[in-house]
């Protein structure tokens, strides 16, 4: 679990969590809260730049972020890609939401191996390698 | 079925690219167009910049996308039942599924990142990782902070 939020919020929530009993609570070296209320300031540059731009109706569903479940409609890929700026990623509830689905292999493409590794970490047993 | 996942920012790494774009010739012209489409050359960057380089907010998230996608192109034997991508990887898992093309994903992505650069300076925060708990527990513990200080902290990735 990733938190976000102010600087001294981050700080006296490690210190809690800490003292609550979390294994670890260590500040991530990233140069902002993302994915929280901070970042509204840029969800109106984002809402206009999307509400300008064609969506086509998708070939396959994608799994967004903020819903973590299949999505084709392209208003509501839309919306769901503005709130996702200020909203959490359910990362672990979209890889067993693609499992429920019937998906059986993952196939990361991109830099790194961290997605491969939340995969197993929801199923060990899965498919999951890089492309 | 074939699930494809796409990897979001701290997935980037100095040299990413480099290979695709040396051996595949239909990698390199995405990549040329997407240093025009930028204004700048970020594959510069991406092959022989510093991590501190690649870390930029303006760099990092093009760099992420172009390397998801351009990989994604030279691959068209991978034809996904269902995509979902890691926050910004979002934007990738949207061109694979054909939704949105190349380019526009290319510009909103840019966007994106510069939006939120200026948002992290309106609103200076951080993230931290929180490991050995669990997920209701830390959500709790973050609603108590907030209504003790005043200050914001949310849960932001359940990984």
């Amino acid at each position: 679990m990733v938190i976000s939020g102010s600087i001294k919020g981050i700080e006296i929530a490690c210190e809690k969590l800490k003292v609550a009993g979390a294994k670890r609570a260590m500040v991530l070296p990233v140069g902002g809260a993302f994915h929280s209320p901070l970042m509204e300031p840029a969800k109106n540059e984002l809402a206009a730049a999307i509400e300008s731009t064609v969506f086509h109706s998708p070939a396959c569903p994608v799994y967004q972020n903020v819903a973590a479940c299949a999505i084709s409609d392209p208003i509501q890929i839309k919306n769901n890609l503005i709130q996702q700026l200020t909203a959490p990623v359910k990362w672990t509830q979209t890889v067993e939401q693609l499992i429920k689905d019937g998906a059986s292999s993952f196939i990361e493409i991109g830099p790194g191996k961290v997605l491969q590794g939340l995969v197993k970490k929801v199923n060990r047993e899965m498919e999951a390698i890089s492309a | 079925m074939k699930a494809c996942i796409f990897p979001g920012q701290g997935s980037q790494f100095p040299g990413m690219g480099k290979e695709l774009y040396e051996i595949n010739s239909s990698a390199k012209e995405l990549f040329e167009k997407a240093n025009a489409i930028l204004g700048f050359r970020i594959t510069d960057i991406m092959f022989n910049g510093t991590e501190e380089e690649l870390r930029q907010t303006k760099v990092t998230q093009p760099a992420i996308f172009l390397h998801s996608v351009i990989l994604a192109h030279t691959l068209p034997e991978i034809t996904p039942a269902m995509v979902a991508g890691h926050s910004l990887g979002e934007f990738s898992a949207l061109v694979v599924n054909q939704t949105l093309s190349f380019e526009d994903a290319l510009i909103l992505v840019s966007k994106r990142a510069l939006a939120m650069q200026v948002a992290c300076e309106t609103n200076p925060g951080t993230m931290a990782a929180v490991l050995g708990m669990e997920d209701q527990k830390v959500e709790e513990i973050c609603n108590t902070v907030q209504k003790e200080s005043n200050e914001i902290v949310v849960a932001a990735n359940y990984n």
